[in-house]
């Protein structure tokens, strides 16, 4: 109880420091914050004046910030601000996007900068409280790991999805306009949210920045990262699929009439011919001709336990890989998953595109509660119809075996992968025995690929 | 930080540099520093520098940096600071002609920061890069400022210098005119906060010297102090050990250390007029000075004194009767005719031995300031003359008079409630409140001592009757700071204490509920400093002190270590531990001892399908390389029947490769 209260309180006052922090940084020019050091500096080696006459420079220091302060106080130039960002971007991916000026004004605008926001959200004690200390500070000094500042500030950079560097403006000529190319590299996936977008304009003096600013509202999606794996060499293995009239529509089952058969319990009504029926007396059904096509499960566990949440993010970029590899033409891809219920998102054959799937898995979020028995349990009513699994989690157990096994035990084709962040748990590629391999978040496309070297050397 | 470097005035950082060789007498440092820098803007030879130079060279700054706050905290004590901001610019150089002489032309951020640097060499932060030259000429205007030089032509040169570093960066927007206008907009507004910031100054200073000193630092004035009969309010004193007398348990309390006498009083400071000092010779063969000349009268006594000089020369306290100051610490004596004794020594602790007699107080004549009553108060003292009855001609009985008279009217008070228009706080203390603080009683007794035509002086000093068994030693703290009045009666100087024997009680009663944490701070200063003073012949002996605290360090961080096994995701571990003792590893050894090697991505099931016999005795190898990946990864214990199943298996394979392969 107290030490949430204290942990509020202390967060309270991380949001306090980075704004005070972030207002100091995009004011004030570098020289501007250069002679605010300085004047805080002369200020408290100033204190005794029969030591040094620091005050001197201390009033020196703090007049010229303050007169160029005072210089910033109002400015309203008659601009207006178009920004067009594309649909979506890749993490890690560097990608521009184009900002439009318009100068209604009389003269010409000089030495403007812009700069771009993006929604902040801070993040609250318990999101605080769950991403433990060594998850994104172990290169920090104890004391910051020990009080988390800088895990703060990058669970608030993280919030953001991006780093917007101000840009600066060319001259925006009067009753012109201007194109401006942001670069724009998103460090997360999901959705990125642009609020308002920020003019400044330097004082005479180049210390301080005037501030317009001007709503803007944008969003774009951010996609998983994504690494060149090689496409899965499995062996085909067609599974026999009864196709119909509703399937046809959707798989592409044709309705190819290939002969007539004597009926057998649990074929459908409307497969009867009812010509023959008379004529013989004995039911009769319609055969067709039956389509086979290839479908393959993608299992995301997305159950992360104590794993580091980067450690899920490496889970996500396999997933996005492995949707955008090379695929035969004629097959399906199921993405299954678990949030509040099983989801499962179908691609291929004309159903929805990659795209559309990974738009889904850039917001996917990781789980604290355990409920792959769900997953299981859902896999169950429809393995007959697939030709493989791959399943990619953070952990690894019991019932995670317990349904590698029964895949292997049904003759299905199985690739577990893991992603624990630790070099040490990677072993030897363990295809074919139904064993979780594991994969390096570092080194994702290359272990994938060893991988899968493995799987064509099994199969063989 | 970056400032645009390139577009600074040529030489800026060169005139930086030689104002500052100008103002902390480094001229030819300034000169030569300066030189180096301009060179390397215009030299065509660069070198290409490597992080790993730029981060030695931010190592080297370090050193230096920290060498030189060594040295100078050893020398100078907290006034080393000072010292240390006019040598900052030495110190931060090499990072400057790195920045000049290397083809990037700056510095990167990681070879500034310790934590940045991790970061940067583990790839999860960017390096970024900043110019050193614009802070470096702020520096250099800030240490500049240390100098001896007048503070209206140190605003002079640091405005040119400032001017000339926005100059560079003024906003192209803008016509020169306006920026122009702006600059002296800025110089007259300058000009005027720092006027202001004096005149401030002042009327703080005058204000609150003495509160401020009972805080952070005393150091008595030999010719003047400043009392707190004007001020309003709770006077509070610290608890910090000033004075540590090492001496016999049988000395007589209190010991009372005088340290200055004064004359002339008027608003509030007492002042010691015409108060000359007198170098006082040691004897030929030891450090030892003679104060006044040894009578056998009273019993000879001795101590040894620590006390703390923030400067070369400070007063000194010493017992009443001091016949002789010994040490070898001491370099310098020097008295005046008040009895104000001034001991030159190094600054910070010093230890000086004294003996004194259980007599007088000075010995010189009085001058005659010491009859001396300020115009404002003569109305009031006559008052107080005439109640108290005072004989001019029976100086003894006059003294005991005074004595009784605040003894019968007067309390001892630390709190001064309000102001008194038209009426001096002095003569309202004597006349309606009747309650005050040592000064206020010390100053009346003076001024009345001297309507009774006797001379008399303000004293100042310790009254020390605590002893520390801690310390070893008795103590006098900063509440222990007294003041009383000198009388010349007899033909000597007595002391007349008329300050109600109560005070030393009710200063002990406010003492900080922290004074054990901080006395034993105190001592462990204390013994610091004598270490570094005295102690250094003996570093041995004191390096076994280091030992618990890095014993403690050590045990700390082997702690955290193990800490962040367990700390690890319960279900990793069990994939990490579990099955690593698989007798499979065994066969796989022995093949890898034969020069049977494992291919870069083979898996072990392919790895011993090529190299191995599929059955040996009975013993499926598909079989024990699938008990053996249960047991290593499955998470699931194997039946007590598998695991023997797969040791026996292991054990067959091993013993037919064994023997295969010896006879190959």
């Amino acid at each position: 109880m107290i030490r949430s209260w204290i942990l509020t309180r202390v967060l309270r006052s991380f949001r306090t420091v980075s704004r005070l922090s972030l207002w100091f940084e995009m004011r004030f020019t570098a020289l501007g914050r250069l002679l605010c050091t300085g004047a805080g500096a002369a200020a408290i080696f100033g204190i005794d004046p029969n030591q040094t006459v620091a005050l001197q420079l201390a009033a020196l220091l703090f007049a010229a910030v303050t007169v160029a302060m005072l210089t910033s106080i109002r400015w309203r130039p008659r601009l207006e601000i178009q920004r067009v960002v594309p649909d979506t971007v890749t993490v890690d991916v560097q990608t521009t996007y184009v900002v439009t000026i318009v100068n209604h004004g009389a003269h010409a605008e000089v030495g403007l900068i812009l700069a771009d926001c993006l929604a902040t959200q801070y993040p609250n004690a318990d999101e605080f409280r769950r991403t433990s200390r060594t998850h994104s500070e172990g290169r920090t000094n104890w004391f910051d790991q020990y009080v988390g500042f800088p895990r703060w500030l990058l669970m608030v950079r993280k919030s953001r999805g991006a780093r917007l560097e101000p840009i600066s403006i060319p001259i925006i000529p009067a009753r012109g306009s201007v194109n401006v190319t942001a670069p724009l590299r998103a460090i997360r996936r999901g959705k990125l949210v642009f609020t308002n977008v920020e003019l400044r304009r330097p004082d005479p003096l180049g210390l301080f920045f005037a501030r317009h600013k001007i709503e803007q509202y944008a969003e774009l999606v951010s996609l998983p990262k994504r690494y060149p794996i090689p496409p899965l060499s499995w062996v085909s293995e067609r599974h026999f699929h009864r196709g119909g009239l509703a399937l046809a529509t959707t798989v592409g089952d044709s309705e190819e009439f290939i002969g007539l058969r004597e009926y057998r319990p649990g074929d459908p009504l409307r497969h009867i011919h009812w010509r023959s029926f008379a004529k013989r007396g004995q039911p009769v059904v319609k055969v067709h001709q039956d389509e086979y096509f290839d479908r393959h499960a993608l299992v995301i566990d997305t159950f992360l336990g104590h794993c580091a949440p980067s450690d899920f993010e490496a889970v996500i970029s396999i997933a996005a890989s492995f949707i955008q590899s090379e695929r035969p033409s004629d097959s399906i891809l199921d993405l299954v998953f678990i949030e509040q219920n099983v989801w499962r998102l179908t691609t291929g054959r004309g159903l929805s595109n990659n795209c559309q799937i990974l738009l889904q898995l850039a917001q996917l979020e990781a789980t604290q509660t355990d409920k792959f028995s769900d997953i299981t349990s859902y896999m169950e009513r429809y393995l007959d119809r697939l030709a493989s699994v791959i399943m990619v989690g953070t952990t690894w157990g019991l019932t995670r075996q317990e349904f590698v096994n029964e895949l292997r035990h049904r003759q299905l084709r199985c690739l577990a992968l893991i992603t624990p962040d630790d070099p040490d748990l990677v072993t030897y590629p363990a295809t074919g025995l139904g064993q979780p391999n594991t994969v390096r978040p570092t080194h994702i496309a290359e272990d994938i690929g060893v991988i899968t070297q493995a799987l064509v050397g099994h199969a063989t | 930080m970056k400032a645009g470097e390139s577009e600074l005035p040529q030489f800026l950082l060169g005139i930086a540099l030689l104002f500052w060789g100008w103002v902390t007498d480094f001229l030819v440092i300034g000169v030569v520093l300066g030189a180096v820098a301009e060179f390397g803007r215009h030299s065509p030879f660069k070198w290409e520098l490597t992080d790993k130079h730029f981060y030695r060279l931010a190592d080297l700054t370090s050193l230096l940096f920290a060498g030189v706050a060594i040295y100078q905290f050893n020398e100078y004590s907290i006034y080393a600071i000072y010292h240390i901001l006019a040598l900052v610019p030495v110190c931060i150089f090499p990072l400057l002609v790195a920045e000049r002489y290397s083809t990037t032309g700056a510095i990167p951020m990681s070879a500034l920061f310790l934590s940045l640097r991790r970061r940067v060499q583990s790839g999860a932060e960017k390096e970024r890069f900043v110019t050193v030259t614009s802070p470096f000429v702020v520096v250099c205007v800030l240490a500049s400022s240390t100098g001896t030089v007048d503070a209206y032509i140190y605003f002079a040169c640091a405005l040119v210098l400032i001017i000339g570093l926005m100059l560079g960066q003024r906003a192209r927007r803008y016509k020169l005119s306006t920026w122009f206008v702006t600059i002296t907009l800025v110089a007259g507004v300058a000009f005027l906060v720092q006027a202001g910031i004096r005149v401030g100054q002042q009327q703080l200073d005058s204000s609150f010297t003495y509160w401020f000193n009972q805080f952070t630092w005393f150091q008595t004035d030999p010719n003047r102090t400043r009392t707190a009969i004007d001020s309003i309010g709770r006077l509070k004193f610290s608890d910090k050990i000033r004075v540590r007398v090492f001496a016999p348990l049988s000395v007589p309390l209190p010991i009372v250390l005088h340290e200055a006498s004064y004359s002339s009083f008027n608003l509030g400071t007492w002042a010691a007029k015409d108060g000359n000092f007198a170098v006082i010779d040691p004897e030929a063969d030891s450090p030892t000075w003679i104060i006044s000349p040894d009578s056998a009268t009273g019993a000879q006594r001795t101590a040894k004194i620590v006390v703390t000089h923030p400067h070369d020369i400070e007063v000194t306290p010493l017992p009443y009767g001091t016949k002789k100051i010994y040490g070898s610490e001491v370099i310098e004596v020097q008295r005046s005719q008040y009895g104000t004794t001034l001991v030159e020594a190094l600054p910070g602790q010093f230890e000086y031995g004294v003996s004194w007699t259980d007599q007088s107080a000075a010995t010189s004549e009085p001058l005659p300031s010491d009859l001396s009553i300020p115009q404002n108060y003569n109305d009031v003292i006559d008052t107080i003359s005439g109640e108290i009855g005072i004989d001019k001609n029976d100086p003894i009985g006059t003294v005991a008079k005074i004595r009784q008279f605040f003894s019968d009217n007067f309390k001892y008070t630390l709190i001064q409630r309000g102001f008194y228009p038209g009426r001096t706080p002095l003569s309202h203390f004597l006349t309606e409140n009747r309650q005050g603080h040592c000064e206020y009683f010390a100053t009346a007794t003076t001024l009345l001592l001297r309507r009774a035509g006797i001379p008399a002086r303000y004293a100042v000093g310790y009254v020390v009757d605590e002893y520390s068994s801690f310390e070893g030693a008795f103590v006098a703290r900063a509440r222990d700071a007294h003041s009383w009045a000198e009388a010349y009666v007899g033909g000597e100087w007595i002391m007349v204490d008329t300050t109600p024997a109560i005070w030393a009680a009710l200063e002990h009663a406010n003492a900080s509920n922290w004074q054990v944490i901080q006395d034993m701070w105190s001592w462990l200063s204390n013994r610091y400093n004598r270490f570094g003073r005295t102690d250094r012949g003996s570093i041995g002996d004191h390096l076994v002190w280091f030992v618990p605290p890095l014993t403690l360090i050590l045990v700390w961080r082997l702690r955290k270590q193990l800490r962040k096994v367990v700390k690890r995701d319960p279900e990793n571990r069990i994939i990490k531990n579990l099955g690593s003792d698989s007798e499979l590893y065994t066969l796989t050894t022995l093949l890898n001892e034969k020069g049977i090697q494992i291919e870069p991505g083979d898996t072990l099931l392919i790895f011993l399908r090529r190299n191995v016999v599929a059955n040996v005795g009975g013993v499926s190898l598909q079989r024990i390389v699938e008990l053996h990946y249960r047991y290593r990864f499955a998470n699931q214990p194997l039946s007590v029947t598998e695991r023997t199943e797969l040791r026996d298996g292991c054990s067959k394979y091993c013993a037919f490769y064994r023997a295969n392969l010896n006879d190959a």
